[in-house]
């Protein structure tokens, strides 16, 4: 240890201090150019994904485009498709700066072959000038395969539709064109309907078309409300099927409110009995009952009411009750509110009327024929229970009524009297038993000779599961088409000659001839 | 301890007032070029993780949208749109459509619910903060935008709102569809939506926000799959 040497050290020197600020700065300097290659690597990472993005763009514009429009002529020009292809595409770069990318595309079509349909390679390179440099520029490839061999369908219309896009008129009419490339080829348009559940409604073939655009005309009077699929395919003469294009819609014709008839009303001990002309809807859902204790101040008191008539029971003697009825269908219509009545409970009381006597159900081919006899005690009115919910308040005086019922399904009945005082005893129960419905021949003839027209029958009763097909067969002018041992019920006849397609819906209860005119 | 002089010691002088002077200078200006360097270092890392976050912002908006409506969906029956077709309504600068995508933690797992994905730029506000890309959820299936709905920020800085200047600004979705005569034609304002073709999403953000703008600008395309079937 030579302390002397120690002692004569006295700190850094200026030298020294300006080499080691100076060997600091070297230091520092060169860290810069680190700083610089991050920053051209993160710009060099933002181009590349801007070029990803770009030739994603491209790859995805070639999906929409006809296979026969996939060249490499149209790929590169500049304006074809409205402009969205061409070989360069130039992105802002901020303050006004832009920068441009190049876009090259290779198109190798292969032909096809015994088993393999035609097919398209189509690879899109993405790159850009100057720095970064592109090593690393992104290529995308797409193959596109001819899918179809028949006439591309490009769009299908259901109409007419009000504001809410509801099919609210019939006939209704269905349009579908092809594809521009595809018109000459197209030799026909198949229209198929079918119901939510995927049953066929019907088919449609349309043979002629005004610059590649089919309609079809539907009458839809007999078709229930609901949702419908609607599909279109094209074919060839060769019978080569294109895409099926399809879409759905809502079917709602009738928009009539359902319309009560009249409205009676008369008190009773301690009740408010009425009853109503029951609604001629034939779509008929329920019934709603509107009462106050303030004239014109009513509100909805019982919904969902099924039965033509109603005894309000929860009522104070001494106050006056107004009411008013209305009907409501199954497509939501909501009829007008029929005249306000009003009554206040009874408050004497007296026998009630006696058990309707005779009480006789009878079967008369597809109606239920119910009779009695007067009850004692002056009934005011009749009350007719069918399977434990009312059907209908009969006529006072003619004591008998005729309930429609057809074969498929039994039914039980019984009857009580009511009068001021309340409700006779219910009569015995009687039933109808389901029977075998009679059988008869349907001919339909047709005024065409040739070609032979084709005819399908359909049986559409609501208690089938589902429309019943009694097979198709053909008709000519000299020769009718005809099915025997055709069960009672309601059917659709459907008529196809040379691509015009006409139906009828016919309530079949005797022999019968259908007659279709072209 | 021989070599320990005591007349050396007295001879040592110590430090002169002009040496620590001098000495302190350069002490002081080699620490100011420390700080201002460890400023400017912190400085660039606060810019540069901004700049990721907006560039992984846009990339994963561009993403998402490109997925979802790749794969829109109408809704099934019973659903307030059922019957209509997947993309719903669309403009230069909003979709709506319906998809069964899910919200992350929502209980709605394969419902198809009314989806929107709309572009919010008021250029008077000079704060790119403001100007964002939103998705909206019918999150209480009623079948219209209301409050009750979930609304997220996808992305945020977007400028196409002021590119390449605020009258002529730059659409978010431009849209292929076919005309009544069948013909492919493009726009901002497809007369039916039920007729799109594809769906061009340009998203343009600004990754340097707050100083000199430097824009990312992602183009790309998407061909919905299910318009055919609704």
């Amino acid at each position: 240890m030579r302390m002397q040497a120690h002692l004569r050290t006295s700190g850094f020197s200026m030298v020294e201090l300006l080499v080691t600020v100076i060997l600091a700065g070297i230091v520092f300097a060169s860290m810069v150019p680190l700083f610089i290659s991050a920053e051209v690597k993160s710009s060099g990472d933002q181009m590349r994904n801007i070029a990803l993005n770009l030739a994603q763009d491209r790859i995805e514009k070639v999906r929409q485009l006809d296979f026969d429009q996939i060249t490499l002529a149209n790929l590169q020009s500049s304006s074809f498709a409205n402009s969205q292809f061409g070989t360069s595409w130039t992105s802002y770069s901020g303050g006004g700066a832009t920068k441009t990318y190049s876009i090259a595309y290779t198109v190798n079509n292969v032909a096809a072959n015994g088993t393999n349909p035609a097919y398209v390679v189509v690879k899109v390179v993405v790159g850009w000038a100057g720095k970064p440099t592109p090593n690393y520029t992104p290529a995308l490839q797409i193959v596109i395969t001819r899918d179809y061999a028949g006439p591309q369908i490009i769009s299908l219309t259901v109409g007419p539709t009000n504001v809410n896009g509801v099919v609210n008129s019939t006939p209704v009419t269905l349009t579908a064109r092809v594809g521009a490339a595809d018109v000459a080829s197209t030799a026909k348009v198949v229209f198929s309907i079918f119901t939510q559940s995927g049953s066929v409604v019907t088919t449609i073939t349309q043979t002629s078309g005004s610059s590649g655009v089919y309609t079809a005309s539907w009458d839809a009077s007999s078709a229930a409300n609901g949702i419908y699929a609607f599909q279109a395919q094209a074919y060839t003469s060769t019978s080569s099927a294109g895409n099926a294009w399809s879409r759905r819609a809502t079917l709602q014709l009738n928009t009539a409110p359902p319309v009560l008839p009249t409205v009676h009303i008369g008190a009773g001990y301690h009740f408010i009995g009425f009853w109503w002309t029951a609604s001629t809807a034939t779509d008929l859902a329920y019934y709603q009952v509107w009462r106050s204790t303030t004239s014109g101040a009513e509100t909805l008191y019982y919904d969902d009411m099924l039965s033509p008539g109603f005894n309000d029971l929860n009522v104070t003697v001494g106050t006056t009750y107004y009411y008013q009825v209305r009907a409501v269908d199954t497509d939501g219509n909501v009829g007008p509110l029929s005249a306000q009545l009003s009554a206040a409970p009874g408050t004497t009381s007296g026998a009630v009327p006696g058990a309707p006597g005779s009480f006789n159900v009878t079967r008369s081919n597809d109606t239920a024929v119910i009779t009695w006899t007067a009850s004692s005690g002056s009934p005011a009115g009749y009350h007719l229970f069918r399977d434990g919910a009312i059907l209908a308040m009969p006529d006072v005086t003619a004591r008998t009524y005729t309930d429609t019922i057809g074969y498929a399904t039994a039914h039980t009945y019984y009857l009580v009297a009511s009068s001021a005082y309340g409700y006779s005893p219910a009569t015995s129960t009687k039933q109808v038993n389901a029977a075998t419905p009679p059988t008869y021949t349907m001919t339909v003839t047709v005024n065409k000779s040739t070609p032979a027209t084709s005819v399908n029958v359909v049986q559409i009763d609501s208690y089938l599961t589902q429309p019943y097909d009694w097979s198709t067969k053909s008709a000519t002018s000299s020769s009718s088409a005809v099915w025997t041992g055709l069960p009672y019920g309601t059917y659709k006849v459907t008529a196809a000659w040379s691509g015009t397609i006409q139906s009828q819906t016919i309530t079949f209860n005797s022999a019968k001839t259908v007659p279709f005119t072209f | 301890m021989r070599g320990l002089d005591i007349r050396q010691l007295k001879q040592s002088q110590g430090i002169t007032l002009v040496e620590l002077m001098v000495s302190m200078t350069i002490m002081t200006v080699v620490m100011a070029m420390l700080v201002v360097t460890w400023v400017s270092l912190q400085s660039s890392e606060a810019v540069t993780v901004r700049s990721d976050q907006t560039r992984s912002d846009v990339r994963i908006a561009m993403a998402r949208m490109c997925r979802e409506i790749r794969d829109v969906q109408s809704q099934a029956a019973g659903q307030p749109l059922d019957g209509e077709a997947p993309i719903i309504y669309a403009s230069a600068n909003e979709i709506d459509f319906t998809t069964s995508f899910n919200d992350p933690g929502a209980n709605k797992a394969g419902q198809i619910l009314l989806t929107r994905y709309y572009y919010v730029c008021n250029s008077a506000n000079n704060d790119p903060t403001t100007w964002c890309i939103y998705r909206q959820r019918d999150t209480n299936q009623n079948g219209v935008f209301d409050t009750g709905d979930r609304v997220d920020q996808i992305a945020d800085d977007i400028v196409n709102g002021i590119t390449p200047s605020t009258g002529s600004p730059t659409p978010m979705f431009q849209y292929s569809y076919l005309d009544g005569s069948g013909t492919l034609q493009t726009g901002t304002t497809p007369p039916d939506p039920a007729t799109i073709q594809t769906v061009q999403i340009r998203i343009m953000a600004d990754v340097n926000p707050g100083h000199e703008p430097t824009y990312m600008d992602l183009v790309s395309t998407v061909e919905p799959l299910n318009m055919r079937q609704m």
